[in-house]
């Protein structure tokens, strides 16, 4: 089922980006904040700025795409919700798309 | 700077949601420049995004018993309360709005006299001014006294140093 417009990703606006980044990073199991930022740093190359990350988070947790768990010596985990996995999965099927547009315009350029 | 210390930057539901997890992310060490860059902007957006603060404030109340410090309940009881009235928000977009008139007004005023340079400085940044000093008693209420100064003192100097007529 593809997310309503008003669930998409696409609203976070600057966030959008650090967003489908933490939700990428959260697909294969809970992980606190520093935790988050090393793995979007292997993924992405680019490490996100600390105010950006809890930005990102804020807005997640509060449309429920992500679940804090109880914090282990302070630091929070967080966990990837149902929601939060439809909202991911939809951003990467319109990723593939676009990629397969571009793709094939390139091939055939 | 410390992330600590920055964190007073944030709203108070903010905080009380995420200081000791934020605190814990980024330790006592010292921030560099484009940390602090990155940390203030969270801390303008999470005052400004009605997003955020309706998510933390929701936080705070629910879950605030958690890290809701001894200190910090002192801390409430000296400042009041962290958000403006609406009786305060539109008393602020009042003075923002007339303030604004009467600067231009002002500014057409000073270039009638000769003073070009000054009538032009009030006809396009007298908002700003007047943005920068009702965010003090608007977005910044409760706020200690250094969070203020950093937020308007700066902010005013920056101004200053940007549009001072030359």
């Amino acid at each position: 089922m593809t997310p309503k417009r008003s669930d998409s990703l696409a609203d976070l606006g600057r966030f959008s980006e650090p967003a489908l980044h933490i939700l990428i990073s959260l697909a294969d199991g809970p992980k606190h904040g520093y935790a988050m930022t090393q793995d979007i740093e292997q993924i992405t190359g680019q490490k996100p700025g600390p105010g950006t990350l809890y930005g990102a988070i804020t807005r997640l947790e509060a449309r429920g795409w992500i679940e804090a768990l109880p914090a282990a010596d302070r630091r929070r985990p967080y966990k990837l919700a149902g929601a939060g996995q439809q909202v991911l999965r939809a951003r990467l099927e319109g990723l593939r798309s676009v990629m397969r547009i571009g793709q094939t315009r390139l091939a055939s350029g | 700077m410390t992330a600590r210390q920055l964190l007073w930057l944030y709203p108070r539901g903010w905080r009380e949601r995420y200081a000791e997890e934020f605190v814990a992310f980024l330790g006592d060490r010292q921030l560099g420049v484009g940390e602090w860059i990155d940390i203030v902007s969270g801390a303008v957006d999470a005052r400004l995004s009605p997003e955020v603060r309706r998510a933390t404030a929701r936080a705070g109340s629910q879950g605030g018993e958690e890290t809701m410090s001894v200190l910090q309940a002192l801390k409430r009881r000296e400042c009041g309360e962290s958000t403006a009235s609406i009786g305060e928000s539109l008393v602020g977009a009042a003075v923002i709005i007339f303030g604004t008139m009467a600067c231009v007004a002002a500014g057409n005023w000073l270039t009638g006299l000769g003073q070009a340079g000054w009538g032009e400085l009030l006809q396009t940044s007298g908002w700003l001014f007047l943005f920068v000093l009702v965010a003090n008693t608007v977005f910044l209420k409760g706020q200690s006294w250094r969070v203020r100064a950093l937020f308007v003192g700066g902010q005013f100097v920056v101004l200053l140093l940007l549009l001072w007529p030359r």
